[in-house]
């Protein structure tokens, strides 16, 4: 501590002696003040000090910086679409950057500097996927030099060169799960090595997730240690094994389960009787559905529980369970009924509930489509249609699977109908799925939703706030070629009440937010053909 | 209309009014739009149909709309369609209800001017009193400042942290009282010094011997030349008023950069720190505006813009704060940045230097090519020249400045306070960026 300082701090009153405070270079200049008290000598010498000291600062030495951001050929965004980003970057819904994200890239272009710090901020997982193209050379030079933005080099690593057997061993989970599946689909027997060889030394929670990345170039090369995986301490790895083995139609595994399910589901023939009414069907026959009478403790090596969960009977979960590793094409094979029979069958069955909910999750999981419309077609007739409290998750799933040309007039028909379990069943699908609608159905759904719009208290069979539940996806699932037709006008009777400020406002928002999505576009043109956005189905 | 995006928004007052001015950036808002070389204007259908009317050379405008925030999300909104949309406003004659507004505004201008140099009957003698009696006033002040100085020197800084805020507030209330606001603030921010930081002592002690430098220099303020004189006055609180600024401070024509803006909340005002370079004679100005909470500031300063007008500084014996006195032509965009200096040396030269002539300057304008950001971890970053000497960077962390440059030399314009320099603005690729 300096002399000055120290003398400051101790206080003139309490300096032994008479001593005066002195600093070197300016002590020329005090003197020529004549006598001056301690106090202010003190004073001014500071002054004088502080002075210099600012006048004559040296600068500091500094190492060489780091090596600048190589250049970058890929052009970068207008004006217009650089400030929508950035309000984008800062306002609900997320869908917003992630559209115009992949806009970007699509159109081979990117952010300008100024943007990249901001849009490396970004703390949701569905936005990260898709920014790296948009963030260039510059976005990967930066995350290099901040650990908060290091999310963006692990995403590079995990694309291009990165020794993937070094991810494997030394990278987090997500890492290595993300790695596994790149492995298996292309070399599906070194992947399969792999986790053989770790298995034993992994938890089961790891164990758990590196299966999920199985299902990519899944053989019957893998029954082995499918069959192995079995004998798994945890019941959730024995259940996931389990779908596996079912999925790739191993011979073994397939002949257990239909041999299991066979016992279960019998076809008595017309006049045989047996259905659910308790009259024989002399043209029909009937779907003789008997329920295992009690648990098997071999099954929990395929990993079927034992206890239901609450609501549920015994013996309708285990049918449940037993029935869905059993491809549900197997019956038409079996039986030489096609779908829409044994649906209308097992319609008329004691355990149709369970039926329908195992045939569904088995068409769903074992991808067969000749059954997915059908099924539908059941589910969404009120007559027909067993007892389900998650009818529009069910709905949603079969959706996922569904190709175009069978969806789309099943959700036209719906849409058209005002049915509110297609419109929760679009929304549900749509929120899990972020897929961008058909043209056909965006249109259905704004004329549905302007009916109602225009009389929300008395509106037909719907009941008139139910098409507002889907406002929130419609404003991003809505394709491009809608925008003009959500624009048009919205016509909300002038009335009070929170039914129709509730539709002024969700109309306001759907317009301002389908305004910001077509300002975007309009600012960045695509290069013709114009292609599908890249990863995405449309219904 | 030559502003980007982003110095139309910076603009608007608020956050608010900005994202409203947004929602009105598109062509379908708009109807009877239309530009010149002097003036942009439309109408815009809200409750009412409101006409809009800009003044380009000042950046003035008018709106019907009764909206109290200024500028309105109308003007805005106008002023993003020039910016974003310029096809969609045609250039064209002014139009009657255009013309008339900056006819009205010549001429309330001229009738400022006409009022400013009509001689009033001054009462010398009362002048005179006044005068005299603020001086004793002052003086009595200052003498009581000194008192109260060498006492806290007596007893000794390291008590002072125990010391309650009425400790400082009392002393800066005598001050006021003595017509001394100059003096009264520095005696609040040196309150504001204890225990922030781990060298406030140091940093309290310096202040101290300042503000005993200054009122040094008031005890013998006719040996000292007539611009210190002005300085020393300035600081203790005098102002000048503005009917006399133009005769009395230095008058400078050029076309001026507007190369950095800063706006912070100090005491319930808002205040906007503008820094300019003269393009031909290199002269720095600041000019200082202030604003209740709300309020638009009266001068239109657009960062990032060049501005042909002459400006008049304040009296100093290193001139600096000035205000325009008359603004000519449109308002451009700066496309490429002035000479600036070459190295942290040259620029420490030009520091003393002006230190040397007004010892109690705060901060100043700095002015630096080649300049490279450099970020580091645990302390603060740095700015480095082409002789690898560096300057601390004010603030944590610029990541927006190290995106801008990309890791390479840069011209950078910033605020320099002795210690630290706080980044101001870059030009990249031809465009004025703000930091």
């Amino acid at each position: 501590m300096d002399e000055l300082l120290a003398a400051a701090l101790l206080g003139t009153g309490k300096q032994s002696g008479t001593k005066a405070v002195s600093v070197q270079s300016l002590d020329l200049l005090a003197n020529q003040l004549g006598d001056l008290t301690p106090e202010r000598r003190l004073l001014l010498l500071a002054g004088a000090r502080a002075v210099y000291q600012n006048a004559g600062r040296k600068a500091v030495a500094a190492n060489a910086p780091q090596e600048p951001a190589a250049p970058d050929a890929t052009p970068v965004c207008s004006a217009q679409a650089a400030t929508l980003f950035e309000q984008f970057l800062h306002q609900e819904p997320i869908d917003l950057r992630i559209e115009a994200s992949m806009r970007l890239a699509r159109a081979g272009q990117r952010l300008p500097a100024v943007l990249v710090p901001q849009a490396l901020n970004e703390r949701q997982a569905r936005v990260r996927e898709v920014l790296p193209p948009v963030l260039g050379t510059l976005g990967r030079w930066l995350s290099q030099l901040n650990p908060a933005w290091d999310w963006l080099t692990k995403a590079v690593v995990q694309s291009t060169d990165a020794d993937p057997e070094q991810v494997w061993t030394e990278g987090s989970l997500d890492q290595r799960r993300a790695i596994l599946n790149t492995i298996r689909a292309r070399q599906p027997e070194v992947g399969r090595a792999w986790l053989e060889h770790a298995w034993p030394k992994e938890k089961a929670e790891n164990k758990l997730s590196l299966l999920e990345a199985f299902h990519a170039g899944l053989s019957l090369q893998d029954e082995a240690f499918l069959e192995a995986c079995l004998d798994d301490r945890s019941q959730r790895v024995r259940a996931a094994a389990a779908r596996l083995l079912a999925r790739s139609g191993a011979p073994a595994f397939s002949a257990r389960m239909t041999e299991r399910a066979d016992l279960l589901v019998e076809y008595a023939v017309p006049g045989a009787g047996g259905g659910k009414r308790g009259k024989a069907n002399a043209d029909e026959g009937a779907l003789k559905i008997t329920p295992p009478q009690k648990f098997d403790k071999s099954w929990e090596r395929e990993g079927i529980l034992e206890k239901p969960p609450q609501g549920k009977g015994n013996r309708a979960f285990w049918l449940e369970q037993i029935l869905e590793l059993v491809p549900v094409s197997h019956w038409e094979t079996k039986l030489s009924l096609g779908p829409e029979k044994l649906l209308t069958l097992a319609s008329e069955s004691e355990f149709a509930e369970s039926v329908f909910a195992a045939w569904t999750a088995s068409a769903i999981f074992f991808d067969c489509q000749s059954w997915l419309g059908p099924l539908w077609d059941f589910w969404v007739d009120r007559e027909r249609a067993p007892k389900a409290n998650n009818r529009g998750a069910i709905l949603s799933s079969m959706l996922a699977q569904m190709p175009l040309d069978i969806a789309e007039p099943r959700l036209l028909k719906g849409l058209n109908e005002s049915d509110f379990a297609i419109v929760n069943a679009l929304r549900t699908y749509t929120t899990s799925h972020h897929k961008i609608w058909s043209h056909k159905v965006g249109a259905a759904y704004l004329s549905g939703a302007r009916r109602a719009a225009s009389s929300p208290r008395e509106h037909g069979p719907l009941p008139s706030d139910d098409w507002l539940i889907a406002f929130d996806v419609a404003m991003i699932a809505l394709p491009e070629s809608c925008f003009a037709l959500a624009l048009e006008p919205w016509e909300v009777p002038e009335v009070t009440g929170h039914l129709a400020n509730m539709w002024r406002r969700w109309t306001d928002q759907l317009v301002e937010v389908i305004s910001a999505r077509k300002r975007f576009a309009d600012a960045v043109p695509l290069p013709k053909p114009e292609e599908a956005p890249r990863g995405q189905k449309q219904k | 209309m030559n502003l980007t995006i982003a110095q139309v928004l910076s603009l608007a007052p608020d956050a608010s009014a900005a994202a409203a001015g947004r929602k009105l950036g598109g062509p379908k808002n708009w109807q009877d739009v239309g530009q010149s070389e002097t003036a942009l204007w439309g109408a815009c259908q809200g409750s009412a149909l409101y006409q809009i009317k800009i003044d380009l050379s000042q950046f003035a405008y008018n709106c019907t709309c009764p909206s109290r925030k200024l500028p309105c999300k109308h003007v805005i909104g106008l002023l993003l369609l020039a910016a974003e949309s310029a096809a969609s406003v045609p250039a064209g004659a002014n139009p009657e209800w255009v013309a008339e507004w900056l006819t009205k505004r010549g001429a309330r201008s001229e009738q400022r001017e006409k009022k400013a140099a009509e001689a009033k009957p001054v009462d010398t003698a009362a002048q005179a009193k006044r005068a005299e009696q603020r001086q004793r006033r002052v003086g009595d002040g200052v003498e009581l400042l000194d008192i109260w100085l060498n006492d806290l020197v007596r007893n000794g800084l390291a008590g002072v942290e125990t010391q309650p805020p009425s400790f400082w507030e009392d002393q800066a209330r005598r001050l006021v009282d003595a017509q001394a606001p100059g003096l009264a603030n520095r005696v609040r921010r040196l309150g504001e010094c204890v225990g922030a930081g781990a060298d406030w002592p140091s940093q309290l002690l310096d202040g101290l011997g300042k503000l005993a430098l200054l009122s040094h220099a008031f005890g013998r303020l006719d040996q000292l030349n007539a611009e210190l004189q002005a300085d020393v006055r300035s600081l203790i609180g005098w102002t000048v008023a503005t009917e006399d600024l133009p005769t009395q401070g230095e008058r400078i024509s050029d076309s001026w950069s507007l190369l950095g803006q800063t706006v912070q909340d100090e005491d319930r005002l808002r205040v906007q720190r503008t820094w300019l370079l003269g393009t031909k004679t290199r002269r720095p100005a600041l000019i200082l505006q202030f604003s209740a909470a709300g309020q638009p500031f009266a001068d239109n300063l657009v960062g990032g813009t060049q501005v042909n007008g002459e400006l008049v500084f304040w009296p100093s014996a290193a001139p600096l704060r000035a205000r325009f006195l008359a603004r000519t032509g449109e308002t451009a965009p700066i496309t490429a940045m002035p000479p600036a200096c070459s190295d942290i040396a040259s620029f420490f030269t030009q520091a003393a230097g002006t230190l040397a002539k007004q010892p109690w300057l705060d901060r100043w304008f700095c002015f630096l090519e080649n300049a490279t950001p450099v970020p580091r971890a645990a302390s603060s970053w740095l700015v480095r020249d082409a002789k690898g000497q560096a300057l601390p960077l004010a603030g944590r962390e610029h990541w927006k400045l190290l995106a801008l440059s990309a890791g390479n030399p840069v011209t950078l314009a910033g605020e320099w306070d002795g210690h630290a320099l706080m980044p101001l603005s870059t030009v990249i690729n031809g465009q004025y960026c703000a930091l």
